[in-house]
């Protein structure tokens, strides 16, 4: 029987894309769109889409027109059938993302991203309006990347037994989590884990599921739409969506009494102390930041402050070795050993739920 | 026989006359209550983007929900082309919505409707593309431009409505007169 996959990026990217690259788009290879991480637009430039295997133009008769493989790499000539992004195609790229409503998207733009429904973010940059030396707004934007963001469910199942413990005897027993940091450069899977180590423990096992408190200040862990998590996060999570995460995190300690918060790329000073208070009142942190490995890490002064500080159990560290999503290493935060001997893949126990899962580099 | 038909056809000419001469004076009183609205829908509209920082689909049907009759007929179905996201930009949308409304409008004010709601047109343009300040700015000029179309078209209702409810049978029994 054939097994039916949904098309996360017809259903979810293609209404927000400008007619003739949503046409593109429908027109490419199924196993091609499926396997799409990232559709760019740039203003009087062609569209682009990234898939693991490479970079290409999208053309209006569906074929992708790869970039490193002949003429096009090296070459300033754009293939005719390539789809342009005039500018009434970007005009319309922008009332799609924004939903014609650029005044309730102040934060999001001076950010530099926009979540689409599904948790999907638009990376967007132009010129930056500046008020008292801080970024206020963007203007006259050039360029616009959609990040497609997938469920994996079962993708931190390798991960569980490193950052979860049992504590008391086998009959009554309950569980408790080490606070951990995953690190990685950007696309290589840390909200992705993040989210499933997020539903695995507000599920549990055998009962023991805990209470979940999840910050998700970009709206890309739960994906809320009208207050409902667009993504599976388990019967005992709570969200707290587009807040700030320090004060996000203090809001949850203080109104859901988690036994887990969940937060995503931290690395303002905010973040430490909320962490640091977040681990003073007994709650485990699980969060993810941007680093390429510790000593990265250790080079971003708010960051080496919340590892100075020892307010993570648990590091792990992602990277594209053997494909995205490769745990390249679990350390032992307060010794520094290594608990891996080789990296591995991390594995997705089923991708029925969103498509393309297994083209992600997961095994 | 032949009186009684007379005098029946002369009742019916005032009646009908007299209904006519009503429909034209409560269509004056229509006009400026239509504009009130308007006016109501485009405060509502201002709170809706300025504060709520709703997002414009949804603050338009807010806004006309809170104002009813055409207000709230044109700013839905604007808000269905907008979210549908294949009609163009905000001010594409209330154009469209306007005409269709245009269509199914009293007859009699269909040729100033485009007029009254030039003010609507040419916020729609400007509708959603700035920050919330700018947004309250261009939604309080149309709003004062529709507050001064809405005076006058009290000012001409007032003295309107008594003319013509009077008119219409005045009328009615001058024909009736004639007739007979």
């Amino acid at each position: 029987m054939r097994r039916i996959v949904r098309d996360l990026v017809a259903e979810q990217i293609c209404p927000a894309l400008p007619p003739r690259a949503r046409e593109a788009v429908k027109a490419l290879p199924d196993e091609v769109r499926q396997s799409l991480t990232e559709i760019r637009l740039r203003r009087g430039r062609p569209a682009m889409g990234v898939v693991p295997e490479g970079d290409f133009y999208l053309s209006s008769d569906g074929q992708p027109l790869w970039l490193d493989r002949g003429r096009a790499a090296f070459s300033s000539e754009i293939p005719a059938s390539a789809v342009m992004c005039s500018e009434d195609e970007w005009d319309a790229a922008m009332r799609l993302v924004t939903e014609c409503s650029i005044y309730a998207l102040e934060r999001e733009l001076a950010a530099g991203y926009i979540t689409l429904r599904g948790g999907h973010r638009v990376g967007l940059v132009g010129r930056a309006v500046l008020e008292g030396g801080r970024i206020r707004t963007q203007r006259e934007l050039s360029a616009m990347n959609f990040r497609i963001a997938r469920q994996i469910i079962g993708a931190a199942d390798s991960i569980m037994p490193y950052i979860v413990r049992r504590v008391g005897t086998l009959q009554h027993h309950r569980v408790s989590v080490f606070s951990t940091l995953i690190l990685s450069g950007p696309g290589y899977g840390k909200t992705t884990l993040l989210r499933d180590i997020a539903r695995q423990l507000s599920y549990g096992q055998d009962g023991t599921g805990l209470m979940v408190g999840v910050v998700d200040e970009r709206s890309e862990i739960a994906a809320c739409s009208g207050g409902i998590p667009g993504n599976d996060l388990g019967p005992r999570a709570d969200v707290i969506d587009s807040c700030p995460k320090a004060e996000g995190m203090m809001i949850m300690i203080r109104s859901m009494s988690p036994d887990v918060i969940v937060t995503d790329e931290i690395g303002h000073a905010a973040d430490s102390e909320a962490i640091e208070e977040a681990r003073r009142c007994g709650v485990a942190v699980i969060a993810s930041a941007h680093a390429s490995d510790w000593d990265d890490a250790q080079r971003r002064p708010a960051l080496r402050d919340i590892l100075a500080r020892g307010a993570f159990e648990r590091g792990i560290l992602l990277s594209n070795r053997l494909g995205i999503c490769t745990c390249e290493r679990i350390v032992h935060m307060a010794t520094g050993t290594d608990l891996l001997d080789s990296p591995f893949l991390l594995s997705a126990r089923a991708d029925e739920r969103d498509g393309g899962a297994c083209r992600c580099g997961l095994r | 026989m032949r009186v009684a038909l007379k005098i029946a056809g002369a009742a019916l000419t005032i009646i009908s006359s007299g209904l006519a001469g009503l429909t034209v004076a409560c269509s004056y009183r229509t006009h400026a209550r239509e504009l009130a609205g308007w006016v109501t829908a485009l405060a509502v509209l201002e709170t809706e983007i300025s504060y709520g920082l709703t997002k414009l689909g949804q603050a338009m049907r807010h806004a006309g929900q809170s104002a009813g009759g055409s207000p709230k007929r044109v700013l839905a179905r604007a808000a269905d082309l907008l979210e549908d996201g294949g009609y163009g930009s905000a001010g594409d949308c209330i154009s469209k919505a306007l005409t269709e409304e245009t269509a199914s409008c009293s007859f009699l004010w269909s040729g100033k409707w485009r007029e009254d709601l030039e003010a609507v047109v040419v916020l729609g343009e400007a509708l959603g593309a700035s920050d919330s300040a700018d947004q309250a700015r261009h939604i309080s000029l149309a709003s004062r431009r529709l507050e001064r179309r809405r005076q006058l078209a009290e000012e001409a209702a007032t003295v309107n409505y008594r003319l013509w409810s009077a008119m219409g049978f005045l009328i009615g029994g001058m024909v009736a007169i004639a007739l007979i």
